[in-house]
């Protein structure tokens, strides 16, 4: 069985183990549960010397189904690259997470959330009427939503965006989760999760077109509202007797001091968010270009402390945008800053505009 | 007995799935006083609380803080989602449904 492990990727074994001989079914089974061992232990030390595989194989997409239990992560429902299931959840699951993979990896060459091909785990139908998605540290799980309120929470590609985000925020800057850093990280995650919707929309969508909604589509029938947040116009995605209104903030002066949610991390990421959409509406074309190029090295260069204030993040972008594509950059994201009420400095330049690297941003495990 | 269930954070974040809920079991018919009563009781708060602090990157997790007050005194217990002890998960989820029905929507 040795000869098993460590060979063969966990969904080939998958499919060994669903549609093998008894014996071979036994055998991949085995080797799964060592695989999911050693997953176990990388996982261990979030963020932490995390090797860089290189050539290290693509990530796999695994469903668990918790079928309204909390019992975590469920039984398998769809691995990698099982056809689809006819579950809605399941399948929304697994294609939103293979998008969000295949966006990372299309777009800034990163394998999985820790750059060297972690598999994934979505866990659907987590609970009764769960009216939440989350990333574990270690997976994501989906609730079902109550039906009055919310709908499924896989109903929109960017909840999957934004949940696998977390993981790469996890393995990169490591931002706290607290207070303006950790508003920062609830940020990089609808920063990216609207990405990824726009780069699998059909056709691509640019700055212009998109709608820059967080969960369009999650609010049940019959709620006054179009989505859970809007990046473009924070605080005005619901406003509804039975939910509530958007409490989210457009810019600093509206900053909301609270000690829920760790510090309002979901409100004030209104901030940031905004920050994003308008240096992506500046630049225009494609977000992930330009924008989404000087916030992802931002992320993961190893430069973003992971108690970083808003102040400290808005610098590292300028500095990047003047490395990455030069002085007009610059430009375009301290006027986004400045709309949002967070002053940056001009970076120090070498008078010359660097261009676009070749090779991504070297990425650099936490506690830069 | 009186309960406080305080919630916050998660995905929504949204008012309606956060804040407080305090129920008084002697407000409550029989059955769900003593269902409650029998929870409260049941769950090894020791052990399955302090499995229950987030994982390091952890996010979307909803807070939790459960007040208990009765003749003795008080206890309060911190722990976050997912909450992985069965008794503590049914708990939360009976206090959640009986500050539903207290304030419909
Ligand atoms: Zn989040």
């Amino acid at each position: 069985m040795t000869f098993i492990q460590g060979i063969v990727p966990p969904h080939i074994l998958e499919h060994i183990r669903d549609h093998g001989t008894p014996e071979q079914r036994q055998l991949a089974e085995v080797a799964l549960e060592q695989h999911r061992s050693v997953i176990g232990s990388r996982e261990m030390a979030p963020g932490v010397a995390t090797t860089r595989a290189l050539g290290a194989p693509p990530a796999t997409v695994a469903i668990y189904d918790a079928q309204g239990s909390t019992t975590l992560p469920g039984s398998l429902v769809r691995g990698d690259t099982d056809p689809a299931t006819g579950d809605a959840e399941t399948d929304e699951a697994h294609d939103g997470l293979r998008a969000t993979l295949d966006f990372y990896s299309g777009v800034y060459s990163r394998n999985s959330v820790d750059d060297a091909g972690l598999d994934l785990i979505g866990t659907v139908h987590y609970g009764h009427a769960y009216d939440n998605a989350e990333w574990t540290g270690s997976q994501m799980l989906f609730g079902d939503g109550d039906g009055t309120l919310f709908n499924r929470f896989t109903i929109a590609i960017d909840v999957m965006g934004h949940e696998l985000t977390h993981g790469v925020t996890q393995y990169t800057a490591a931002l706290d989760y607290q207070d303006q850093a950790g508003a920062l990280n609830e940020s990089m995650s609808d920063v990216f999760g609207s990405m990824v919707k726009q780069y699998h929309a059909d056709p691509k969508q640019t700055a212009d077109q998109a709608d820059w909604l967080i969960g369009a589509g999650l609010l049940a029938a019959g709620i006054h509202g179009v989505a859970l947040r809007s990046m473009k116009d924070p605080g005005t995605a619901y406003d509804d007797p039975q939910l509530g209104k958007d409490p989210q903030p457009a810019d600093m002066a509206h900053y909301v001091h609270t000690s829920d949610d760790n510090g309002g991390v979901h409100i004030n990421s209104g901030i940031p968010n905004r920050a994003f959409y308008l240096a992506a509406a500046g630049f225009g074309g494609y977000a992930w270009d330009k924008a989404g190029r000087i916030w992802y090295a931002t992320l993961t260069g190893g430069h973003l402390r992971a108690s970083a204030t808003f102040a400290a993040f808005a610098q590292l972008t300028v500095t990047n945008a003047q490395s990455l594509f030069g002085a007009d950059a610059v430009t375009v994201v301290r006027d986004a800053w400045e709309q949002v009420g967070v002053a940056t400095k001009v970076p120090a330049t070498d008078g010359q505009p660097h261009h676009k690297p070749k090779k991504k941003p070297h990425t650099t495990p936490s506690g830069a | 007995m009186r309960i406080t269930l305080n919630r916050s954070g998660g995905f929504a974040a949204v008012r309606a799935l956060t804040g407080e809920i305090t129920i008084d079991t002697d407000s409550l018919t029989e059955p769900s006083s003593r269902e409650i009563e029998h929870l409260v009781g049941a769950v090894d708060f020791e052990h399955a609380v302090a499995r229950q602090t987030p994982k390091p990157g952890a996010g979307d997790y909803i807070s939790y803080t459960l007040t208990v007050s009765h003749d003795d005194g008080e206890s309060a217990v911190s722990f976050t989602s997912p909450i992985a002890d069965p008794t503590l998960q049914h708990l939360v989820s009976r206090i959640e449904e009986i500050g539903r029905e207290k304030n419909p929507r």
